[in-house]
């Protein structure tokens, strides 16, 4: 993580922050205004309209050069009506704020049930937190807050609360006190003082208060849809006054949508600032290690973060991480996001009470992990290959040796068709099987299919292709191919493009291939022509390379289709594959059709050969993020690594 | 002629006003550096006054290790009168420099004496001793996170003092270099090796 450029980046975004205010409330405000005043222009036209009908027109002189063509009357409306929408905005959020800032941190702790502690405590837990916070200011040069404990609270978790250095109070779970060893009491402790130091409380305080100042436009609209209902009571029969009404409700149409704006604005920005809080911490520290580990313990306790008590999910966006509730999920990115971003190569695992074990995030369940291995397993030696009969173990120790001279690919695999059988055979191989039987041998009659008819010239029929070309003959070998390791394949399937670059015309062949495969568009098949041609065919080199950073939009593609394939939450591998290309704060881009996909490939083939590995590691971590690797996934990660063009 | 005094003292004014700029930058500077320095005298004087304490307790228990005893007593008495010398004025760089080196060796001692209090079940067992454990070991961070902060309004007190123009303002004015407090560990265990060989 760069914590500098984080620091520096949630800098610009404080002040950006102003502005974005500005922006909001203008927004609602100017909408607002278009709102009042388009329903006055209209009630008037139609009121002048309906007048003319009865005869009683209104004098020409008022309606055509005081209203309906003076624009400038109109204009001065609207701007009266926006400033006063704006004005009732910022009084709303600054009255808030003030009545919100009354409680100080302490009263914030002591409404929900938090006891004061302190140095003197006759807990020995309590008193190393309190230490530990005493600790962290000094370390980021503030003065020691109040300290509170949330008793019987078996969750780990910690909040911090005030608007000024001097009434800031920090306040820990029980369960933390338990939990924790002392290095991450410092830990959390740092983390609630980087909170402190950002001014993040306040921060947070301003923009709920935004929330609620354009939440009032919408309570004004509501108000004035109640004034023009008919007044039952009053025994008149008033009718509904149409104009007020439509202006309300579209009032509270303008005010809600602001409202939900300014919340996912402000929820965006809690969320930005714990990973800021997080960097700070380690700044504080020095070290990240204490950070990294109080965090795999909430993963890896059973009560996680939450918080018991109902009152404190009020002030959820005040915790360190997720205290859960109603408003659960937008103000804290992602556990595993977090520990990633302090350690890049963290596997996983979370800490499990009371011992230091490792634990899999998914208990006993088996992790099937990825049947493509890294590349750095690529480079080594094939390992001995059950046998599959002379031809393949021909193929096997040519690919294993890296060279194949045209005589021994004779010797071996002898002439005529037994190429294309084995292209099918290594094909088949990296294509792994499915769950339904069915499918693996329709994907093998389709690669069949297209082998022959690169070898044949024509378009095969049943009686074209060769008794040593059927489908159940591949099948038979594939069987045995499966069984061995699965570094061996992408190994096997490297040499089978190998030798036919090197013996005969390839492209032809993935042409034909792919021709064969596009008659069924769908995503299997896609997947199988995306792979042979792959194989054979070398992308072209690029006229110019690109960082990651560049392509952006087109990785978002590509990461966000594994993270639909993926079958787990695909937000969160999303966010955890972006975190890992180090593209954090990445959206996802809809993937609605292969040709979009097609497409972003296309384009990610001019990615500069030194983020290949960043790329990468972003797709294995997102088709990780659930713990689970099917076969559609890695395949997948296949089909992308083919199209990143080498040097 | 007049368009040359104009212009020239246009220049004045404004090297007068950059001049005055960099001067109360460099005063914060200097001040916020000097304060971090203060709390770095409160918290080595906390851990000075928690070294009596400590001897008292372990005293009793740790009849055998005098030497280890004698050599934390001895160690605290040249640290606080290394501190005594600095007199809370970091750009006095040959008093901070002994004070690192004493409070080096200090630090140290204690840490045997702890290790080998480890050895000692009773001692262990003693609750004002394991009290006193988690306030010597509170103290040594308080100590190590006040000269992190004071280092890191040193670095930027520096970094400021010795650009370009600010230098020339910082030397016609006198703001004087400030000592970092690195506590070389290494550098002081090997002191302490030399001492008892």
């Amino acid at each position: 993580m760069d914590y500098l450029k984080l620091q520096a980046d949630a800098k610009d975004e404080n002040r950006n922050l102003l502005v974005v205010f500005a922006v909001v409330i203008a927004i609602v405000a100017a909408t607002a205004a278009a709102v009042v005043t388009a329903v006055a222009w209209l009630t008037f036209v139609v009121v002048d309209l309906v007048m003319r009908a009865n005869g009683t027109p209104i004098p020409s002189d008022v309606t055509d050069a005081a209203l309906r063509s003076d624009l400038a009357l109109w204009g001065l409306l609207y701007l009266i009506v926006g400033v006063i929408v704006a004005a009732v905005i910022v009084w709303v959020s600054r009255s808030r704020e003030k009545a919100l800032a009354l409680f100080g941190g302490a009263g914030i702790a002591r409404s929900i049930g938090g006891r004061r502690i302190d140095r003197d405590s006759a807990d020995s837990a309590e008193r190393r937190f309190v230490n530990a916070v005493e600790e962290m200011a000094i370390a980021a040069r503030r003065p020691a807050p109040t300290v509170y404990v949330l008793d019987g609270e078996p969750g780990i978790n910690a909040f911090n609360a005030g608007w000024t250095d001097e009434t800031t109070a920090i306040g820990i779970t029980s369960g933390a006190l338990a939990e924790l060893r002392r290095e991450e009491l410092q830990a959390v402790a740092a983390q609630a003082m980087s909170h402190v130091f950002h001014g993040d409380a306040r921060l947070n305080l301003r923009l709920m208060a935004l929330v609620t100042g354009v939440a009032g436009i919408a309570m004004i609209g509501e108000n004035w849809m109640d004034s023009a209902m008919p007044d039952d009571e009053n025994g008149e029969d008033e009718g509904l006054f149409v104009p007020l009404f439509v202006a309300g409700f579209m009032l509270r149409c303008v005010g809600w949508v602001g409202a939900w704006l300014s919340s996912m604005v402000q929820r965006s920005v809690a969320r930005r600032h714990e990973l800021l809080a997080d960097a700070t911490a380690v700044e504080l520290l020095r070290q990240s290690e204490p950070v990294r580990d109080a965090l795999r313990r909430i993963g890896g306790h059973p009560a996680k973060s939450r918080i018991r008590r109902r009152r404190a999910r009020s002030i959820n966006h005040l915790f360190m991480a997720d205290a859960g509730g109603r408003r659960r999920g937008g103000l804290h990115p992602d556990l595993r996001l977090r520990v990633l971003s302090l350690d890049a190569s963290w596997t996983g695992d979370w800490l499990r009470p009371d011992t230091s074990d490792h634990i899999s995030p998914h208990g006993s369940e088996a992790i099937v992990r990825s049947p493509m291995p890294s590349p750095a397993v690529r480079t080594s030696t094939i390992p001995a290959l059950e046998p599959l009969g002379p031809l393949f173990d021909a193929f096997a120790a040519t690919a294993s040796a890296g060279v194949l001279t045209d005589n021994q690919f004779s010797s071996g695999a002898g002439a005529g068709l037994l190429a294309p059988v084995m292209q099918a055979t290594v094909f088949g191989a990296v294509l792994e099987t499915t769950a339904e039987p069915e499918i693996d041998t329709a994907r093998i009659r389709v690669l069949v299919s297209a082998i022959v008819h690169q070898a044949a010239g024509s378009t095969p029929t049943v009686a074209t292709v060769p008794e040593s070309c059927s489908v159940d003959d591949v099948v038979a070998r594939l069987s045995a191919l499966r069984r061995s390791s699965p570094v061996d394949r992408p190994k096997l399937l490297a040499g089978a493009g190998k030798v036919l670059r090197e013996t005969g015309d390839c492209s032809a062949f993935a042409e034909a291939a792919t021709v064969w495969l596009q008659t069924d568009t769908d995503l299997d098949q896609w997947m199988v022509g995306r792979l042979v041609v792959g194989n054979l065919v070398s992308p072209k080199p690029p006229k110019k390379r690109r960082p990651l950073e560049r392509l952006r939009g087109e990785y978002a593609t590509v990461l966000a289709f594994m993270a639909a394939i993926g079958g787990g939450d695909a937000r969160i591998a999303f966010t955890v594959g972006a975190a890992k290309a180090g593209l954090i704060g990445t959206s996802p881009r809809s993937v609605s059709t292969l040709r979009v996909l097609d497409k972003a490939l296309g384009k990610l083939a001019a990615l500069h050969p030194d983020d290949h590995s960043r790329a990468q590691a972003g797709l294995e971590a997102a088709m990780e993020a659930d713990g689970l690797s099917r076969n559609s996934e890695a395949e997948f990660l296949e089909v992308v690594r083919l199209s990143l063009s080498p040097d | 002629m007049i368009e040359a005094l104009f212009v020239l003292s246009l220049i004045v004014v404004v090297l007068a006003v950059v001049g005055i700029a960099v001067y109360n930058r460099l005063t914060m500077h200097r001040e916020r550096t000097r304060t971090a320095f203060s709390q770095i005298d409160v918290q080595l004087e906390r851990r000075y006054d928690l070294i009596p304490n400590l001897v008292k307790i372990a005293q009793r228990y740790l009849t055998h290790e005098q030497d280890t005893l004698t050599d934390v007593i001895a160690a605290r008495a040249s640290a606080t009168q290394a501190r005594i010398e600095v007199n809370g004025d970091p750009s006095n760089i040959d008093a901070m420099r002994n004070l690192a080196g004493a409070d080096g060796n200090l630090g140290s001692a204690l840490g045997r004496l702890l290790a080998v209090s480890e050895q000692y079940p009773e001692l262990k067992a003693d609750t004002s001793m394991a009290t006193l454990t988690e306030e010597i070991r509170n103290t040594e961070n308080r100590v190590s996170f006040a000269r992190q902060a004071y280092n890191d309004e040193t670095r930027l007190y520096e970094t400021y003092r010795q650009s370009f123009p600010q230098t020339i303002v910082a030397s016609a004015t006198g703001f004087d270099p400030f000592a970092y407090l690195e506590t070389t560990s290494d550098e002081a265990r090997d002191r302490v090796e030399v001492t008892f060989n």
